[in-house]
Parts: structure tokens; C-alpha cells; sequence
């Protein structure tokens, strides 16, 4: 034990400034026009003291010297901003008796309310209360309300309720100058027995008189500043003199006054230089906050136009007619915009004609009408069966009559398309979205305006290059490989350069899995750090940009979303689910990957990685499905994860390497994947992406590991590079991957529409070269996006 | 463990609390705890003779559904509206006694539950005489009733730290609440909007809990897991946030009295 209460150098910064009192109106203006001002000064600067049990510390100094404030930080209702106090035991404030009473209450009622403010229980009150009331000498105003006592009576119950503490610490502020004359001895008389007692007691009074009497230690403030400390006649003595003006603060006084000169100094530097700062117009700032906000305000934009059409999705009825009964009149089906309905989905009355289940197939058998319905659309189609046997059809729609003859000497397969009258959809009816989508952008650029910093440059800094450089090159070709990877589906002889194109992508993925291995296994995470810092941190995201994909493409159903905690919504997204799950493990696999030798990462990495990517590849060769052994472990994701760890670990043998069997590793790895493509395609006769797409293929292992070995490779090189800006750019670009990562798609899927006009995109159609400079396009602009979000505010956490 | 060891500790200063709020708040009224229960239901009879000629024709037990509604409704707004001054009330207390701030709110909510037992009770009162059955699935309506008053009790964090912050907040909500009553179907059926707009009924919380009562007692049905899950999701998000907040900034409150 020892002491009873210590103060080591406590300072506590005090707040004040424009943002008491106002609204969120004024807030909001006073920070457009930069005329917000919040001032912080030291209210306690570096005082240090401890006190014994038993002892009574007085503290004096001039008004604003700091006292109450180092005393609402012992009592705990403020927090030093440095330095620590520590109380052995229950500290019981007294600050400014008197308030913090209810007028409207009685006498007993406030008495019992203060008394569990601080801290007794009800027996306790119970069974002290009479002496309470006696002691302050009002039991006969005990019912009374509470406003109606004068100042006096009010301050002597509340010293009366308060002395009944018996706390380890007590403190009073200006307690004892309250009361008559004979209350006041009363009271004198009555902290002395407390003190008596044992209790530590801290004494803010102006009197110094009283200090002389009744206190053992006095700490003398000015300004925040520790003055002196020590026994009580010496300081008083020196307090005394230098209130009379017979002493300048001397020796240890002297000394702080210089401090305080230059800290004035430095903080007028400091003001000033914050004044140009604020007063510099910010046209980064601005620029910034406009393209983030009109981002959202795309995204909130599309969001209504998918809302609009999920809501709107208007059907037309057609009735259909057989007009010849002796022929053939077989209905298929409709398609929508390349969309197929079959009759199994739209039929409504089917009066008398007659289905055929396995073909899914409506016959007529007289000249009952068949209702159908059909969504609205540009590009409709019906069909039916065609042939020497068919007869004529009458279509009915929206009151226009359309024939179809049905008569042709050849049976198609499939029937015959025709073509419906196009319903164009009114555009006028998504005004609305504009409003809302500008509306939502001045508001936004308002609020991403205020809450934008200015670029941290620090902390680009300690970035590996290497690591920057790969995620780049990662993150451009996965945004390729989502330009591409549609179109290899219509696998035809001719498009082998698609192909080429298609297997070449597929090392991203697992490039990404290894360099987040890379950087993680380096050492043993913490499961606090883990689960605080590590998986909010793509949670959180993932969660988010999950919602907006679904509000902007998908079904906007509750079950949809409460999915996305358990499932990717959208199929881009598997990675950043699976990942997580990595994550989550993180505290458990890097421990053991630092406990475990050479020899027993490689056992893991044979099981988790060599074998089951043998196996799957192998049994898409051969054709066969080979049955997965229960016992089996085979998680590649994790497996990759852990080579990216491994692959680091043993960097300096990477680099010794020559780089030209990188190039020739990727080579290999590239042409396992292609010919096995073409081998199992041709062998389906159909489009077999198994082996592109799978992440635990033999090929992609192959490629990703020499890209990543060749990027690590280059890392000394890289250092030499130093042209600040692109240095500075590369570091900019690569904190922001995992949000260029989320966004692309959405640019993906909606630029090629909104922005056909002034800039042709493909995305997934047209010729190679034109995906390709459309992917280096949205890579372009998603990553400006990503950069302008990450100097703001809260939002850059979803980037 | 922490919290339980200070819920003991503060229990008394508790106690002493909700004894204030609520003395404070009848005090001085004639008709004292009567008149609480008294003026969600003439706002009930004003209600039912304007809305059950309008559109209530074809919603069967119009005024158990409009008292549903407005039960719930009331609850929440008194209670919000309450909580939100707690901590500013109570400024002085707080900047001289180190007390858990959220004491005040607490205990304030409490005095809100108490008038809405009340409430509640003649509630019931009116399901007898609407000749509604009282079966054993009443036994649920302890469900929407627990998330309200834990959704309560997050909004008030929030509210009452945001006023302390933001004085003009108490206008704000004001506004939001009325927006609230007119979005949360109390006085007329959702049947007629589109299944997109009823789906965006869920995304308000009041209105699932008015759902609740409604399913329970008028149709007799326990409503779905998802629904369950949805209305327990609010509250605990809402509540976390407000306790978030607290947290946060529980030492820098005092710069803002």
C-alpha cells in the first residue's frame, strides 16, 4: 500500500470553443466557412504528488489555477490526457455543495438521492439519516421542498450528508466556507475527526487560514502549473507573500513562467500556422470530395433504377389463337431480351389446349384463346414449332392482332422465333431518380467536404514496394479478368488469343491470397488485434459493398441480405468470404506456422496444396470424377495463404534465383493451363473453364508463385527506383487494391451503359483489344475513386 | 462480471433515481398517474372517430388495431423523447459526482415502462370487451415489448448524446417522430402499397413491433423466425451503437454542458 493517492506529472487538456450551445445548423456552416474554433490549453500541466494515509492536502492558487479541474480528475470524472492517478481505494467528492440538488424534492428525499450518489447503500441511509438531519439542524424543515431552504441550510446538509463518508479519499472544494460562524466550527471540528480517522482528505479553499489549521500539505497551482508542494507553513508562507506582492514567483516559479513563455511562443507559431493552413484553399480537398460524392451519388442513382424496374416490372397479356383447327399450333415460349420464359413459368389459362411435360410444349386443340404473360421489354420474341403440318396463329396483345403462318417445308428443331411489338419503357418516369441522385450529391459533398483530411504522407512511408507493385499488377488483372471472362464461354476454335487472355488472369486470385500471407504470417497475430483491427477490416466492407451490389443489381428481398452474412451475394465477392474465414483463423495458423519447422511446412503445404490440386487436375484430365477421401484435408485458399508466407520467409533464396526461370516457371504454368483447357473442352465439346477458374489448379499454383517470387525478386531493384511521385502514387494505389477490388464491378456493369455515348466500353464484348483498354479504363477510374475516399473521413474505412 | 459487481453498487443510487423521475413528473398534476394513461387514450378516441369512418371500414377490430399502434407508438415516443434531455438534465449531477451517465437515461426509461404497463393494461382491458380471445400465445407479446424497451433505451443513448452535442436535435426529432407516426401504419392498413413498399415497412422498426402486437393479438399467430430475428437485430444494433457512443465519449461530456 503505502500511499493513499499519487499523481505522477498529471496533465489534462481542457477543451473549450465555439462547439457549446449550437446547433448542427451553425456547426455545419461554421465549418463551410472555416470559422469553426475549438481551443485547448493545459489546465493541469505536470503535477506530480503523493499523499499518506491520514494526510490533508491543501490546494491553493488564483482563480483558473486548475484546482477543480485536477480534482474532477481524482474524484474520476475526468481522465488525465497524461500522466496517471492512482487512489487506494474509494475516492468521495465533494465538489460545489449545494448544486446538484433537486428543488422539487423534499428535504429527505434529496438527502437520501445524495447519499446514493455517493455511493451508500439504503441501509446505510437508513440508519444514519436521523443523524444527518440532526447534525444540519433541519428536522423540522425534513419535508419541506428542497428550494425552499436558504444557501446556508442547503450547504449544511450537504456537508452533514458528506461527512458521514467514510472513504478512503475525500475531497472538498470550497466546502468549509460555508454555514454561521458555530457550523463552521461545527464542521472544522467534524473533518478533523474524519481525518482522525484515517481518511485522506483534499482541501480547495480560498482561506488560507483554514488550510493552516486544519491541513498537513499544500500543492500550489498557477495556471495549471505545479508551483510548489510541500508542508504547509512553508508554502503558505510563500503563497501569502506572493499574494501580497512582496515575492515574484521565485526559483522553481521562475522557471515555469519561461516555460510558459515558450510554450505561449509556440503555441501563437502553432495557431498561426494552423490559421494559414485553414485559410489555404483546399482545391485537392475539393476536388476529391466531389468525385466520391458523385460516385455515391451513381451508385444511389442506379440503386433507384433497379428499385424502379424490380417495382415496375409490368406484364403484358397475350392471348394466342389457333386459326386453322385441322393444323398444328405448338407454343414454346417467349424470350425477353435474350431471356427464355418457358410456358412452364407464364402460362395463365390454357383453356383447351394441352401441355406436353416433356417438352414443355402447349398444343392446340380448338380454338380456346391461351393467355400468356409476358414481361415488358425491347427485344420479345415467341415461338413456336414450324413445319409442312403447322397451321396459322393469331396473336393478340395490348388490342393489336398479329398472324403468324406456321406453314414452311422444313422442321426447325426448336421452333421459329417471332418477333413481338417492343414496349419501350417511358423514360420520363425515373426523374425522380435524378433528383434524388443530386440532392444526394450536395448533400454528401457537403458532408464528405467537412469530414475530409488532408493526406496522410506519413504514413505511405513504411509500404513495402514490392508489395504495392504486386497488388497493382494483381488487382488490374483481376479487373481484366472480370472484363474477359464471359466470352471464353462461346469456346469456338477461332478464339484462342480469349483463351490465352482467360488462363493468363487466372494467377491473380492466388497471388492475392499469397501476398496477404506474406504480410501476415510474419508474426504471431493476437486475437484481440485479429478480431478487432484485422477482420472488421474487410468485414465491414464486404458487408457494406455487398448490400450496394444487391440494391443496385440484385433482388432487393430481406432473406437476400440477412444471407449476406453467411454467403457472397455476389460471385466476385467468394474471395473476400473465404479470406475472412482465413482470418478469422489467423491467431491459431500463425502461431503455429512460428512454432513449426521447414520440414512440417512443407508436410502442410503437400497436404493442404500439392496433393489436392494434383488430384483435381488430374481427375479433369482423365474425365473421371475421383471420389474426395473423408479424411481429406484440402483447403487451397489457406494453402496459398501459407506458400505466400512460406515463399517470403525464404526470401533471399528467392533472389538469388536468376529471373528469367520466373519467366520461364510462368510459362510453364501458363501452358499446363491452356492446353489443359483445350484438352478438356474439346473432350466435352463444350467451353470447360474447371481449369481456369479452379483456385486450386497445378497451373495457376505455378504461375502465381513465379509472379510472386519474380515481384519479390525485384524488390532491390525497385528500391533503387526512387522518382518520389511515382513512388508515391504506386504506395497510394496499393493501400487502396482491396477497394478497387470491391468497386470495379460496379463500373463494370453500369459505364458500358451510362457512358456508351461519349467513350465506347466493352465489358465482356467487342474484340480483345477493346476489353483490354476498357479494363485499363474502369482500373483507371475505380482506383481514382478509391484514392479520393481514402482522405475521408469514416468512408475511407470502406475503401 | 465488471457490470454486474457496478449495477450492484449503483443499485441504490437507482433506485433513488426512478423514485425522483418519477415523483418529479406527477407532482403537480391533479390527476397524477391517471393522467398518463389518460392521454394516449383520448389521442385513441380522437384517432378511432376520425380514422375508423375513413379507413377502417374493412381492417376487422379497427380499434385494437389503431390501439396497437398507438400503444407502441406512444411508448417509444415518450420514452425517446424523454431520454433524449436525461443527460443534460442531469448535467450538474454528473460534472460533480463521478456516477455512470447512463444512470439517468435508465432510469428515466424506467418511469416510461411504468407508464406503459398501465397502458398496456387497459390495453387488454379493450381486447376483452372487443370479444378478442386471450390465449396462451399472449405469452409472446413479452418478446416485442423486451426489444422495445432495449431499442428505447439505445435510442435515448444516442438522442441524449447527440443533444448535448447538438441542442437543436430536440426540433429534428420532433419533426422525425410525426414523419415516424405517419410511416409506422398505425392508423391504416399497408395491404394496398405494392410488396416492395410493404417490404420497406420492415426496414421501421416501430412498425415491426406494432406488427408483433397486431399478429398476436388480433390474428392469433406467432409470426416467423426471420421476424423475430429482425425485430431483436434492431434493438441490439441500436443499443450497441448507443453504447458505443457513451463509451466514446463518456469523459468528454462535460465540455459540452
Amino acid at each position: 500500500m503505502g500511499f493513499a493517492l499519487k499523481a505522477e506529472n498529471v496533465s489534462i487538456r481542457y477543451i473549450t470553443g465555439d462547439f457549446k450551445d449550437i446547433g448542427i445548423k451553425e456547426y455545419l456552416t461554421r465549418k463551410a466557412k472555416n470559422n469553426y474554433h475549438v481551443n485547448e490549453f493545459m489546465a493541469v500541466d505536470g503535477v506530480s504528488f503523493t499523499l499518506e494515509h491520514g494526510d490533508m492536502l491543501g490546494i491553493v492558487g488564483t482563480n483558473g489555477a486548475g484546482k477543480s479541474t485536477l480534482l474532477k480528475a481524482v474524484s474520476g470524472i475526468m481522465e488525465p490526457t497524461k500522466g496517471k492517478i492512482t487512489a487506494n481505494g474509494e475516492v468521495a467528492a465533494l465538489l460545489e455543495l449545494g448544486s446538484g440538488f433537486d428543488g422539487d424534492l423534499t428535504v429527505k428525499e434529496n438527502a437520501y438521492l445524495r447519499g446514493a450518489m455517493l455511493g451508500y447503500t439504503k441501509e446505510f441511509m437508513d440508519e444514519t439519516y436521523d443523524h444527518i438531519i440532526d447534525f444540519a439542524e433541519l428536522r423540522e424543515f425534513e419535508d419541506r421542498p428542497f428550494k425552499q431552504l436558504s444557501s446556508g441550510m442547503k450547504s449544511r446538509l450537504a456537508f452533514s450528508i458528506a461527512s458521514l463518508v467514510k472513504p478512503d479519499v475525500l475531497i472538498l472544494d470550497e466546502v468549509l466556507s460555508v454555514g454561521d460562524g458555530a457550523f463552521q466550527e461545527k464542521s472544522a471540528k467534524k473533518m478533523r475527526e474524519i481525518i482522525s480517522q484515517g481518511a485522506t482528505t483534499i482541501l480547495v479553499s480560498h482561506s488560507l487560514e483554514q488550510i493552516r489549521n486544519l491541513c498537513n500539505k499544500v500543492l500550489w497551482l498557477d495556471h495549471g502549473k505545479q508551483v510548489a508542494f510541500g508542508d504547509v507553513t512553508e508554502v503558505c508562507d510563500l503563497y501569502e507573500r506572493y499574494l501580497n506582492g512582496e515575492s515574484e514567483l521565485i526559483s522553481s516559479l521562475l522557471n515555469s513562467s519561461e516555460q510558459e513563455q515558450q510554450t505561449q511562443l509556440k503555441e501563437q507559431v502553432h495557431s498561426t500556422l494552423s490559421n494559414i493552413k485553414k485559410t489555404t484553399f483546399k482545391p485537392l480537398k475539393l476536388l476529391s470530395s466531389a468525385i466520391i460524392a458523385m460516385f455515391f451519388a451513381f451508385i444511389i442513382f442506379q440503386i433507384g433504377t433497379n428499385l424502379y424496374s424490380s417495382n415496375n416490372q409490368v406484364k403484358d397479356i397475350i392471348t394466342i389463337y389457333s386459326e386453322n383447327t385441322e393444323k398444328n399450333v405448338v407454343y414454346r415460349g417467349t424470350s425477353v431480351d435474350g431471356t427464355w420464359i418457358s410456358p412452364w413459368d407464364n402460362v395463365t389459362d390454357h383453356g383447351n389446349w394441352v401441355f406436353n411435360e416433356e417438352q414443355a410444349t402447349y398444343t392446340a386443340t380448338d380454338e380456346t384463346p391461351l393467355t400468356v404473360e409476358i414481361p415488358q421489354g425491347e427485344n420479345r420474341n415467341i415461338t413456336f414449332n414450324v413445319g409442312p403440318n403447322e397451321g396459322s396463329v393469331c396473336v393478340e396483345m395490348n388490342g393489336e392482332t398479329l398472324h403468324f403462318d406456321l406453314a414452311q417445308d422444313e422442321v426447325v428443331e426448336l421452333g421459329l422465333p417471332f418477333t413481338l411489338p417492343e414496349i419501350i419503357k417511358n423514360v420520363n418516369d425515373n426523374e425522380n431518380n435524378y433528383i434524388i441522385a443530386i440532392i444526394t450529391f450536395i448533400i454528401l459533398f457537403i458532408v464528405f467536404y467537412i469530414c475530409s483530411e488532408n493526406s496522410k504522407e506519413t504514413a505511405t512511408q513504411n509500404r513495402e514496394l514490392w508489395g504495392d507493385v504486386l497488388r497493382i499488377i494483381c488487382c488490374f488483372v483481376i479487373v481484366l479478368l472480370h472484363n474477359t471472362c464471359n466470352v471464353f464461354d462461346k469456346f469456338t476454335d477461332g478464339q484462342t488469343q480469349i483463351l490465352l487472355v482467360n488462363t493468363f488472369t487466372a494467377f491473380a486470385v492466388p497471388c492475392f491470397y499469397m501476398i496477404s500471407g506474406a504480410y501476415l504470417l510474419r508474426k504471431p497475430q493476437d486475437i484481440s488485434v485479429t478480431l478487432k483491427k484485422r477482420v472488421p477490416k474487410i468485414v465491414i466492407p464486404t458487408l457494406f459493398w455487398g448490400c450496394i451490389y444487391l440494391l443496385m443489381f440484385g433482388e432487393i428481398e430481406i432473406i437476400n441480405f440477412l444471407k449476406l452474412f453467411f454467403q457472397n451475394q455476389e460471385s466476385h465477392l467468394w474471395f473476400m468470404y473465404s479470406l475472412f474465414g482465413i482470418y478469422m483463423l489467423l491467431p491459431f495458423i500463425s502461431k503455429l506456422y512460428h512454432i513449426i519447422s521447414l520440414t512440417q511446412k512443407l508436410y502442410g503445404l503437400l497436404l493442404l496444396l500439392v496433393i489436392p490440386t494434383c488430384i483435381y487436375d488430374l481427375s479433369k484430365l482423365l474425365g473421371v470424377w475421383i471420389p474426395t477421401p473423408s479424411f481429406f484435408v484440402f483447403w487451397p485458399d489457406l494453402g496459398i495463404f501459407l506458400l505466400g508466407g512460406f515463399l517470403w520467409e525464404l526470401r533471399n533464396k528467392v533472389r538469388n534465383k536468376p529471373k528469367y526461370l520466373y519467366a520461364i516457371l510462368f510459362f510453364i504454368g501458363l501452358s499446363i493451363t491452356t492446353l489443359g483447357t483445350i484438352y478438356i473442352s474439346n473432350m466435352n465439346d463444350a467451353a470447360d473453364k474447371s481449369f481456369i477458374s479452379a483456385i486450386g489448379s497445378v497451373g495457376n499454383i505455378i504461375m502465381a508463385s513465379s509472379v510472386f517470387c519474380f515481384v519479390l525478386s525485384c524488390e532491390e531493384n525497385l528500391q533503387k527506383y526512387t522518382n518520389h511521385i511515382v513512388v508515391n502514387i504506386i504506395n497510394k494505389i496499393g493501400t487502396v487494391t482491396m477497394g478497387v477490388y470491391f468497386i470495379h464491378v460496379i463500373f463494370l456493369r453500369t459505364l458500358n451503359y451510362t457512358m456508351n455515348s461519349i467513350i465506347p466500353l466493352y465489358s465482356n464484348t467487342g474484340s480483345l483489344v477493346q476489353m483490354i483498354s476498357s479494363a485499363i479504363v474502369y482500373f483507371i477510374i475505380s482506383s481514382i475513386v478509391c484514392i479520393c475516399a481514402s482522405n475521408i473521413k469514416f468512408i475511407n474505412k470502406l475503401f | 462480471m465488471n457490470i454486474i459487481k457496478k449495477l450492484k453498487k449503483h443499485q441504490f443510487l437507482f433506485q433513488q433515481l426512478v423514485h425522483r423521475d418519477f415523483t418529479k413528473k406527477y407532482k403537480r398534476t391533479v390527476l397524477g398517474i391517471g393522467w398518463s394513461m389518460l392521454s394516449p387514450l383520448l389521442t385513441l378516441f380522437v384517432m378511432n372517430i376520425v380514422f375508423s369512418s375513413l379507413l377502417g371500414s374493412d381492417i376487422p377490430h379497427y380499434t385494437i388495431y389503431l390501439f396497437s399502434g398507438q400503444l407502441v407508438y406512444s411508448f417509444f415516443n415518450e420514452a425517446t423523447n424523454q431520454g433524449m434531455t436525461a443527460l443534460l438534465d442531469n448535467a450538474e449531477i454528473f460534472t460533480k459526482v463521478n456516477v455512470p451517465k447512463y444512470m439517468f437515461l435508465f432510469s428515466k426509461n424506467v418511469s416510461s415502462l411504468i407508464n406503459f404497463g398501465l397502458t398496456l393494461l387497459i390495453y387488454f382491458v379493450f381486447v376483452i370487451a372487443n370479444g378478442i380471445p386471450i390465449t396462451w400465445k399472449f405469452i409472446f407479446l413479452l418478446f416485442p415489448i423486451v426489444c422495445l424497451v432495449i431499442f428505447n433505451l439505445g435510442m435515448g443513448l444516442i438522442l441524449s448524446a447527440l443533444y448535448l452535442f447538438f441542442r437543436d436535435i430536440q426540433y429534428l426529432y420532433n419533426i422525425f417522430t410525426i414523419l415516424l407516426m405517419y410511416m409506422s401504419a398505425i392508423f391504416y392498413d399497408i395491404g394496398s402499397f405494392p410488396q416492395l413498399g410493404q417490404n420497406l415497412f420492415l426496414l421501421n422498426p416501430i412498425y415491426l413491433y406494432i406488427r408483433y402486437f397486431r399478429k398476436i393479438v388480433i390474428e392469433n399467430t406467432i409470426p416467423t423466425l426471420e421476424f423475430h430475428l429482425l425485430a431483436l437485430a434492431y434493438a441490439v444494433i441500436v443499443f450497441a451503437i448507443g453504447s458505443w457512443i457513451y463509451k466514446k465519449k463518456n469523459h468528454s461530456f462535460l465540455y459540452y454542458v
